[in-house]
């Protein structure tokens, strides 16, 4: 239904509104317009900074402006991004570099239509009490890991020879904080954040940054059908735009997008902490928009590196050409002013 | 000087004051924060009691549940009815849950839960085992596995519970295979933490303290603020609020370590400063704090203070008056006796000087300045009578010269008919009487007598003198004499009675109009000089002679000389020729005798008037120090005769 509507929409397309600068009012709650295109969109997470400008490019209208009524579906953990997109029941979705890789050797023909992001913010924390300073320190050591996301891990570990026993663990850190394990993976800025603020100073954590070893693995892209790429690339490219713009009204305004991740937080009845969601908003801009520039490139080295991980790991069998992966659409801000 | 005075007294006082009760309220302080100690050590250690008590009393289901499952063969028939009799017999217990290890039951399933809750009245159960829950990643799986005990869960809220915050108790269960202990599963309950909230919620402190705990990883799980809990851990808030104390007093909590009110900060609550206390819940690793404010704790103190700080205050106004009273007691009889002296000063010397009746420093000040008053009406009463005395007595000295002057003869010319001769002379007394005199006066038609005298000394006694000695020429020039009769006569009068022994030089002369010879005599005086008509200046040969007035037995000799016409005789004392000037320099016969021959065709006037101008020149500024006479006589000649030129003048 859905996809109907969407090629309804693409016949009948309108150009994009021209996009005007950061001053667009939050429009009042009214009932979206019939007219406007309906597109459903799946982050790959519960309701958290990580998507603030997802939620502010609905909430301020922008995605609006672009002619679409955006539908965010409150993510839960049992949902698999591969089914629903195989189903049609989302348009776009937002999800890592290696999981769309995956997805797209499994078969699900998905297209990455816009690469975000630009540096890992995949890391390993060890607590300076437990006497693990340097990678070669983990040797014979348990590392909790959430289940999933090995990958990248064991990737480390086999680089540097390094034997460690990988202890899959759910989405708390609470094993590595009970001294279950020493080391636990981290993203930068989520679980980082949430270790100092379950009372460990940061001088009492030893950090090793996936990047800094040569295991970039990218992370946010937008992905949709390569179907839809092909048949409604004007779709697609609005999309993307509203989603940049609603990114940068994001950083431009933070408590502003902290309020609405509040907002949903609090409807999908999460925990949420303003401080935390704070440093979250403010590591993606560090890891997103390095020196204010905005980009969607994805280079094909970097394609290549994690393709080559998931299949060297068995993941995959064969490394899905990169053409046939990357889609770009049109940016039209090449590169935002430096604030 | 009142006002340094006071201020400085005032200051003293204060810093006084302020320094005491500041000690004061620094010593009640401590004492209040010493029984604080103690009191929120016990109400601590209270509430963790409390609490332990329900936690343990929670703990002991599934540790014996745990147990009797343990005992079982572990199928599902044996375990499940135990479970759910868990849930049946412990109300407080909302749900229980089973979870197995891969292949517990043998059966190749990986996974096996079972889950009993309680649904409003009912109790529902739930079984898991198709993997779409996995669970062996979730903490209340793996966390008691991999720790190998039994753990609390960080709390949670459950939709299904009501929107309850709860926690999980699990235990571990183990098997023996092949000898060997071995983990097979655990065994939850969960629980609510309603009661929590309660025990913790009527922590009374006074009010506005609280009590609030938090769990071992920071999270608020009750706090008097409903916003926090969950959604914050101590850490967030005190991010939130860039107080690195509240970060550190987090730190202490859940590394379970205990204080008692030692910490002040200010409370996420009301934002006051507050004492805090904390203490572990052992059981669970969670940490209760109990938060103490400041101001409500020191309210009884601060009231204290601020009394204390006012009675001060009215101390120190009470003071300040007194001081300014005293001061101005002093300063008032002090400024009095300073503007009646100004007074005095400016000749109301009957002002009144201002009363001071007490017995002390300024009664003697004032004393003093009455006696100085008095003393000062005396010394100018003395003074003005001794003016008026002295002024009676100057007025009548220039009553006696006038007299004086009056005796000698002071028109001039003297004889205007007679034309054989013209006479000139002046007298300046030193004083205002003088013991000079001069005197001429005709004898018959034909004989002009003259005379020039000195009494010695000068003012009132000398011209008493001077007086008698003239009146007494007068008198003898009238009888028959020669001009050494006149001198003998006098001087036999003057010396008869003279206790003072007061002489008189003298000169007299008798010039005949007719002939121009004059006789004269002299007793001791200045020799007169004669002036010829062709300006030679000599002075008339004198025998030596006493005084007149010294000896009564003196003789005086006479002599006489010839006047052509136009000479002139010149009569003069020796203030004349005794005038100083500056520099003691006498003004001296011999100048006195080359202005005559300067000036010596000039008219007995003008020479006169020469000589004083000389004199006067060679006197300068310096006050006369004898009377100064001068007499100049110029003879023309018997006037029956026709005179042979015109008279000089």
């Amino acid at each position: 239904m859905v996809l109907a509507g969407a090629l309804l929409a693409a016949a009948c397309s309108r150009p994009p509104a021209v996009p005007s600068e950061n001053n667009v009012a939050r429009p009042a709650k009214s009932a979206p317009d019939a007219s406007l295109r309906v597109v459903t969109f799946l982050p790959y997470w519960v309701a958290n900074a990580q998507f603030a400008g997802y939620y502010m490019a609905k909430e301020a209208g922008i995605y609006e402006k672009y002619g679409m009524n955006v539908e965010i579906i409150p993510y839960e953990p049992f949902y698999t991004t591969s089914q629903m997109m195989k189903q049609g029941t989302i348009d776009f979705a937002a999800s890592w570099l290696v999981n769309a890789i995956e997805m797209k050797a499994s078969g699900v023909d998905i297209v990455n239509i816009a690469q975000f992001s630009t540096r890992s913010s995949l890391m390993l924390v060890t607590k300076k009490s437990s006497g693990i300073g340097t990678l070669q320190d983990m040797n014979g050591k348990k590392a909790g890991i959430w289940t999933g996301y090995e990958l990248q891990p064991r990737a480390l570990f086999k680089k540097f020879n390094l034997n460690v026993e990988i202890v899959p663990i759910g989405s708390t850190n609470n094993l590595f904080l009970k001294d279950g394990v020493p080391i636990t993976n981290a993203n930068w800025f989520d679980e980082y954040h949430s270790l100092i603020n379950s009372g460990y100073n940061p001088d009492e954590l030893n950090t090793f940054f996936f990047a800094d070893y040569g295991l970039n693995f990218l992370e946010d892209g937008i992905y949709c059908l390569a179907e839809k790429r092909l048949q409604d690339p004007g779709l697609c490219t609005d999309f993307v735009n509203a989603t940049e713009e609603g990114w940068q009204m994001a950083y431009d305004d933070p408590e502003k997008a902290i309020d609405l991740v509040v907002e949903y937080a609090r409807k999908m009845k999460l925990p949420v902490s303003r401080v935390h969601q704070r440093w979250m908003l403010d590591r993606y801009r560090d890891l997103y928009r390095p020196k204010g520039k905005v980009s969607i490139d994805l280079a094909e080295k970097d394609y290549l590196f994690a393709a080559s991980v998931l299949r060297d790991s068995g993941q995959i069998a064969a490394i899905p050409p990169f053409k046939s992966f990357f889609h770009p659409v049109e940016l039209k801000r090449k590169i935002y002013p430096a604030r | 000087m009142t006002f340094k005075f006071i201020v400085f007294i005032f200051a003293s006082v204060a810093v006084v004051f302020a320094l005491i009760v500041l000690y004061n309220y620094s010593i009640s302080k401590a004492i209040v924060e010493k029984n604080l100690r103690a009191n929120a050590e016990n109400l601590t250690r209270k509430a963790v009691a409390q609490i332990e008590k329900v936690l343990i009393g929670f703990q002991k289901i599934p540790d014996n549940y745990s147990k009797i499952i343990e005992s079982t063969d572990l199928t599902k028939a044996s375990m499940l009815p135990i479970l759910k009799q868990e849930l049946i017999s412990n109300p407080e217990i909302f749900g229980a849950a089973l979870a197995f290890e891969p292949n517990v039951f043998g059966d190749g399933r990986k996974y096996y839960m079972a889950y009993y809750f309680r649904n409003r009245e009912r109790i529902e159960a739930k079984i898991l085992d198709d993997g779409q829950y996995e669970y062996f990643t979730m903490d209340w799986y793996q966390l008691p596995k991999e720790l190998g005990r039994p753990d609390w869960s960080e709390p949670y809220f459950d939709e299904g519970a009501g929107n309850v915050i709860m926690s999980t108790y699990s235990v571990p269960l183990f098997r023996t295979v092949d000898g060997r202990k071995r983990f097979a599963g655990i065994l939850t309950a969960d629980v609510s933490l309603d009661w929590l909230e309660d025990i913790v919620g009527s922590i009374k402190v006074y009010e506005t303290g609280y009590a609030f705990v938090i769990s071992g990883n920071g999270t608020i799980v009750t706090h008097p603020m409903k916003e926090m809990m969950m959604n914050e851990t101590i850490f967030s808030i005190a991010e939130a609020q860039k107080s690195p104390q509240l970060r550190e007093i987090g730190r202490n909590m859940i590394r379970g370590r205990e204080s008692f009110a030692e910490l002040e900060y200010r409370n996420i609550k009301t934002g006051k400063m507050s004492w805090i206390a904390y203490a572990p819940i052992a059981l669970n690793g969670w940490s209760i704090g109990i938060v103490f404010p400041v101001d409500e704790l020191m309210a009884d103190v601060n009231r204290l203070f601020a009394r204390i700080g006012l009675l001060g205050a009215a101390g120190l106004v009470a003071i300040l008056s007194i001081v300014i009273l005293i001061s101005v007691s002093i300063t008032r009889p002090l400024r009095s006796l300073s503007r009646v002296s100004k007074k005095i000063a400016e000749g109301d010397f009957q002002a009144a000087l201002p009363e001071i009746k007490t017995r002390d420093e300024l009664k003697e000040l004032h004393d003093s300045f009455a006696y100085m008053q008095d003393k000062l009406v005396e010394y100018i009463a003395d003074l003005k009578e001794t003016t008026s005395a002295r002024e009676k007595i100057e007025s009548e000295l220039r009553i006696a010269r006038e007299i004086q002057m009056g005796m000698i003869p002071h028109l001039f010319p003297p004889f205007p008919n007679l034309s054989e001769l013209d006479l000139f002379a002046v007298l300046r007394p030193a004083k205002e009487v003088g013991g000079d005199l001069y005197d001429f006066f005709l004898l018959g038609e034909d004989e002009l007598c003259f005379a020039i005298g000195d009494v010695s000394g000068k003012g009132v006694p000398a011209s008493l003198f001077m007086a008698v000695t003239r009146t007494l020429l007068r008198s003898v020039a009238q009888q028959d004499g020669s001009p050494a009769d006149f001198v003998s006569s006098l001087n036999k009068s003057l010396s008869d009675n003279n206790e003072s022994c007061m002489f008189v030089t003298f000169f007299v002369g008798v010039l005949n109009l007719r002939t121009g010879e004059i006789r004269y005599a002299n007793a001791g005086h200045n020799p007169p000089v004669l002036i010829r008509r062709n300006g030679d200046v000599d002075p008339l040969p004198l025998a030596p002679a006493m005084a007149v007035g010294a000896s009564e037995e003196a003789v005086f000799a006479e002599a006489s000389i010839r006047m052509e016409e136009g000479d002139k005789i010149f009569l003069y004392t020796d203030g004349v020729t005794e005038a100083a000037n500056g520099a003691m320099e006498f003004y001296s016969v011999e100048r006195l005798l080359a202005t005559l021959a300067r000036r010596s065709p000039d008219s007995p006037e003008i020479l006169i008037q020469a000589v004083e101008q000389d004199l006067a020149a060679h006197v300068g500024g310096s006050p006369p120090w004898d009377d100064i006479t001068m007499m100049a006589i110029v003879y023309y000649g018997d006037s029956r005769k026709v005179p042979p030129g015109p008279p000089a003048g």
